[in-house]
């Protein structure tokens, strides 16, 4: 087996604040192989987002990767000049944004903003790197992308913005692209096609993709691999049909409980009890523990390790059926 | 974009005939009779009388209004009625001096005060930012006058670096014209150094943490490009718009800054003139004034036009 493209071990991202200083993500670990889709699924302030601007190298003051490794291609990332890092952003790693209104420059035509990378990376001319671009736009379907390449973003739609976001990062042929929430901003149809497209794009150009994301939903249809993530760390870790059919952590459980279920109708939808606990008052034992419903002494007296469970791990201490019908 | 510019133009000609006209009525309004100053303090009422009808005031004040306005098309801005010359001669010898002042102050007022403010905020929190940011208070809290006179005393007297005073034409000495103007710019432009610093920094603190700069930095780019590049032309739409105020702040400094440093420029000519109800001179320099500010703020729209497609476009 080749060694995975993208490989976390303990990785610790701390942030300063008026409270003291707070672990984002807290010793986690996880890898990505050639070619395959991740999907990294958490609840707003799990660590998932800081998880991929770690991987990018974007952890900026207040925060800093405290301890652990990011092995991208084999090469050590972390304690890297940013100089050195830059050569690596874009060009064989790059990043998708959540809001595509935002995520681009008002400023500049789109054309601009997608050659700017190839002339930096590929050192292609004014003239190749704008036909670059043009190339792009078309390969990510926006019609008429030789006009569309001088439009400035306030000139497009939502889901086109997506799109040259997404032309923008490939634009240097990366082997990985992390895309973080690329959905969330955009209407129900415009989501499924933006997804489609990373899907296609996936296959066409060999991508590993890191999809993260709030939304089991948008996992289920893509992804190979799901990372469960809960308060800074991975809770589980399991091929995506075998998270959806038997999660091993009641969390995972308590995720897909809270999916709509088009076929039946229920009154109300099963809702986790409680919030993800503050970083500055984490529980002594599992970070889970206040808020399942499973709980027993033991999981309240220290923190339970990741385990392998039949080529999956989870942080459970229990081995609970929590098969799904 | 072109519809931009028709409309811009349009509305900039009408702004100069109003001031046209308000510059001439303001000076007909005010209390304080021309002709008395002229005629001295022992005059009759019949001497004042005759140089009333000489320059033309004894005429009903429409009269004299369409005189001037048929005048100005014909570039006559009327004579000055001490000086013994036209006003357009006047003003033509001054004229030049307080521009070259103006840009010399201006340019180094765009430079410092934006790098000063970029500079204090990709720093921010450290020395750099605080030792920006003191300077930049100290400029605005100053008063230009006074850092004139400091300037004059210390570079000028004590160093002997520059001149104290006096103006050399361009054509004469280019480098010797620039050499004197030096100081009078520094002393004028560091009121506005301060102030755009000040809000260079805001501004680019605030654009740094737009998500388009992520984005430039998830890109690869360097970060001088991410600054220098992305950031900064977000940052200077709020600056461009605050830059044409900045200016007739400047013009107005150039009244205290040409008598400190004896510069014969069109502040100082107006100033005389108003002393001595000179009011040729005044409507001409008000007129000339009025207009050139006129000018840098249509050019300040279309610079904000280009810097800022959202507005090019929302016509």
């Amino acid at each position: 087996m080749s060694p995975p493209l993208l490989e976390v071990r303990d990785l610790t991202v701390r942030f300063r604040t008026e409270l003291g200083e707070m672990a984002a993500i807290d010793g986690l670990s996880f890898e990505a192989a050639r070619g395959e889709f991740l999907g990294i699924v958490g609840e707003s302030g799990s660590g998932k987002s800081v998880t991929a601007r770690a991987v990018m190298g974007l952890i900026q003051p207040p925060g800093r990767i405290s301890s652990g490794s990011i092995r991208f291609a084999g090469e050590e990332l972390v304690g890297r000049p940013d100089a050195e890092l830059e050569r690596l952003r874009g060009k064989r790693m790059a990043m998708i944004f959540q809001e595509p209104m935002t995520s681009l420059n008002p400023v500049f035509p789109v054309g601009e903003q997608i050659a700017e990378a190839a002339r930096r990376h590929d050192r292609l001319s004014r003239r190749a790197g704008w036909d670059r671009a043009v190339e792009m736009l078309a390969k990510v379907g926006i019609p008429g992308a030789a006009e569309r390449a001088t439009a400035y973003p306030h000139q497009l739609s939502g889901g086109m913005r997506q799109r040259v976001m997404i032309a923008m990062a490939l634009v240097c042929s990366p082997q990985m692209l992390i895309a973080d929430e690329p959905t969330t901003a955009l209407d129900v149809t415009i989501q499924a096609q933006i997804l489609d497209l990373l899907r296609q794009l996936r296959s066409e150009l060999g991508l590993t993709v890191l999809l993260i994301t709030h939304d089991l939903g948008v996992v289920a249809e893509q992804a190979d691999r799901v990372i469960v993530m809960y308060a800074g760390r991975v809770v589980e870790e399991s091929p995506t049909a075998s998270l959806f059919a038997r999660p091993l952590h009641p969390y995972t459980g308590g995720l897909l409980d809270s999916i709509p279920d088009l076929e039946h109708t229920v009154e109300e939808l099963p809702a986790i009890e409680g919030v993800v606990p503050s970083p500055f008052a984490l529980p002594p034992g599992c970070r889970f523990a206040p808020r399942c419903r499973f709980v027993e002494g033991p999981c309240n007296a220290s923190e339970p390790p990741l385990r392998p469970v039949g080529g999956r791990r989870t942080a459970c201490r229990l081995d609970l059926d929590l098969t799904r019908s | 974009m072109t519809r931009y510019i028709i409309h811009r133009l349009a509305s900039a000609v009408l702004v100069v005939f109003l001031v046209t006209i308000i510059s001439f009525s303001v000076m007909s309004l005010v209390p304080g009779d021309p002709a008395s100053v002229v005629a001295g303090a022992n005059a009759t009422p019949d001497e004042i009388e005759a140089i009333r009808v000489q320059l033309g005031l004894h005429l009903p004040y429409h009269v004299r209004l369409v005189d001037w306005v048929l005048g100005l098309f014909q570039g006559d801005l009327g004579r000055s009625i001490l000086l013994q010359r036209s006003v357009a001669e006047a003003v033509a010898e001054r004229l030049p001096v307080t521009i070259a002042l103006s840009i010399y102050a201006m340019t180094l007022t765009l430079a410092l005060g934006v790098s000063l403010g970029v500079l204090a905020a990709v720093r921010q929190n450290s020395w750099v930012d605080q030792l920006c940011m003191t300077v930049a208070l100290l400029g605005v809290s100053l008063p230009n006058v006074w850092l004139a006179i400091l300037f004059v005393m210390f570079f000028s007297v004590y160093l002997g670096w520059f001149p104290t005073g006096g103006y050399v034409p361009f054509e004469q000495d280019a480098f010797r014209a620039l050499v004197a103007l030096t100081l009078p710019a520094i002393a004028l432009a560091l009121t506005q150094i301060g102030l755009l610093a000040r809000m260079a920094r805001s501004s680019m603190l605030e654009v740094l943490r737009q998500d388009y700069v992520q984005t430039a930095r998830a890109k690869g780019l360097p970060r001088w490009s991410v600054v220098g590049k992305h950031a900064l032309k977000n940052v200077m739409i709020p600056l461009v718009t605050v830059f044409g105020i900045i200016l007739s702040l400047s013009l107005s400094g150039t009244v205290v800054i040409e008598t400190v440093f004896s510069l014969p420029g069109m502040g100082r000519l107006i100033v005389n003139a108003i002393q001595r109800r000179d009011y040729p001179v005044i409507q001409g320099g008000l007129l000339l004034t009025a207009s050139a500010l006129v000018m840098v703020n249509l050019a300040v729209d279309l610079l904000y036009a280009w810097l800022d497609p959202r507005v090019r476009y929302a016509d």
